[in-house]
């Protein structure tokens, strides 16, 4: 075959007879060439790291700032827990200590049930013995039993309808909100005749054979009142023809005292 | 000018240049690779310790130089996919042929375009050896290698060389009474 004519020493005779290809530059060109290629790569090696370095100190400085950012709302978070806590017990005791006039404060129940209710939106499941959340101040809403299930605590929670009257806040209390998860926080036996507001106190005439028994559905019915009467802007409550002395901690022969909002939220 | 620069281009700036040309094959690549190549020179110059000659150790710098050259011209995806092996790998670059006298004889331009057909490494044997005339222990210094593994490459070369050859002149058809053959 005509196509394996060449042998090895062919080829390296080829290849040694390969052109001499030469560089028509002047040396001086070339010299010039590299002492800028010098300059500029110091410089193209410079700009860059700087640059890097620049972004580096950048991305530090935010990275810290997230960080720091993070850490100061979670302790933010953590100091306003703690202030409400504090704010919570200091209302308990004044609560207590407001019924202690009254009341041998027997027990701390009623108490925490009152500082439990809400006053704006929905219960606050959550924490329930230490954020007592503060009562707004001439909202004039009623006050519902809300639960979450069956086995949940029943807390109080004002209404989102305000009412003209507490004649009128009353009435919805044992009607109910029609909302399942709130009900009526007042039983339907519990009657009165009338309501008669007198300054700073409201008195709530019972009706004859209107029998409240000490029991945890009538206490949380006597704090929804009361908590409905401090809305309305009254200081005392008074049940007018109660066939019991005492429901808790709460000395019906008296004027009942509404309970002190204890974080007032502006 | 730098008196370094001087010395080296009198001595040595055509070997260079030819060697970088035939490796690369093209012109402007081979002239930004030597300027490569004095640029580490005059940075490394007080390094050269004379262990070898100055030849093999400017020759060294210059491959890797050119070495450099092929890595930066691969794409991404090479770079990502593949670490570029020498002994593997295939340099074709459908380069004109430079315009030398030499080259208008057909088993002369052959043997150029072969050249395509051979490794990186097997094109440096070549180069080294035959270009620039440089003994099996020069080369092996200059590659990093031992001189067997400079003979063996040698031996593949010329086969690759002889094969490209033997393909070419088939496609090409053209009848080889000029070539003196046994």
């Amino acid at each position: 075959m005509k196509r394996s004519q060449w042998n090895e020493n062919d080829i390296e005779e080829l290849l040694k007879n390969l052109p001499n290809i030469k560089d028509r530059r002047h040396p001086k060109d070339i010299y010039q060439n590299i002492e800028s290629r010098i300059h500029r790569k110091r410089s193209n090696n410079w700009i860059p790291l700087i640059a890097a370095m620049a972004a580096l100190f950048v991305l530090a400085v935010l990275a810290t700032s997230i960080m720091l950012g993070s850490n100061n709302s979670a302790s933010e978070d953590r100091a306003i827990e703690k202030t409400e806590m504090e704010r919570g017990s200091q209302s308990r005791k004044a609560a207590s200590s407001q019924h202690a006039g009254t009341e041998n404060n027997s027990s701390s129940t009623p108490n925490d049930q009152v500082a439990k209710s809400e006053d704006r939106h929905g219960a606050a499941e959550e924490k329930p013995s230490e954020e007592e959340v503060g009562i707004n101040h001439g909202a004039r809403k009623a006050y519902f039993i809300y639960q979450t299930n069956e086995s949940s605590r029943k807390m109080l929670v004002s209404s989102h309808s305000e009412f003209p009257t507490i004649d009128k806040a009353l009435e919805e209390m044992i009607k109910g909100s029609g909302d399942p998860s709130i009900s009526p926080s007042i039983p339907k036996e519990l009657k009165w005749d009338r309501v008669e507001e007198q300054d700073k106190k409201v008195i709530l005439e019972l009706s004859e054979g209107t029998k409240i028994s000490d029991t945890e559905e009538y206490l949380t019915a006597l704090e929804a009142i009361l908590l409905t009467a401090k809305d309305f802007g009254f200081d005392y409550v008074k049940f007018s023809n109660a066939n019991i002395d005492a429901l808790g901690p709460y000395n019906l022969q008296e004027d009942v005292p509404v309970p002190i909002a204890p974080n007032k939220i502006n | 000018m730098d008196s370094v620069f001087l010395e080296i281009y009198e001595k040595y700036h055509r070997d260079l240049f030819q060697f970088l040309f035939y490796l690369v094959k093209n012109r402007e690549t081979a002239e930004d690779l030597v300027q490569e190549v004095y640029i580490r020179v005059l940075k490394s110059y007080d390094r050269f310790e004379g262990k070898s000659s100055e030849k093999t150790w400017l020759f060294s710098i210059a491959r890797n130089a050119a070495i450099d050259h092929f890595r930066k011209q691969r794409s991404w995806k090479q770079k990502l996919f593949e670490s570029f092996d020498w002994e593997r790998n295939q340099i074709k670059d459908q380069q004109p042929l430079p315009e030398e006298k030499a080259l208008q004889n057909d088993n002369m331009r052959r043997v150029y375009k072969s050249l395509d057909d051979c490794t990186m490494d097997q094109r440096s044997v070549i180069i080294l050896r035959y270009i620039q005339s440089l003994s099996i222990s020069e080369t092996a210094e200059v590659l990093g290698w031992t001189e067997s593994k400079v003979k063996t490459t040698q031996h593949r070369a010329l086969k690759a060389v002889k094969k490209a050859m033997e393909e070419q002149a088939g496609k090409e058809e053209i009848p080889f009474e000029k070539i003196p053959m046994e």
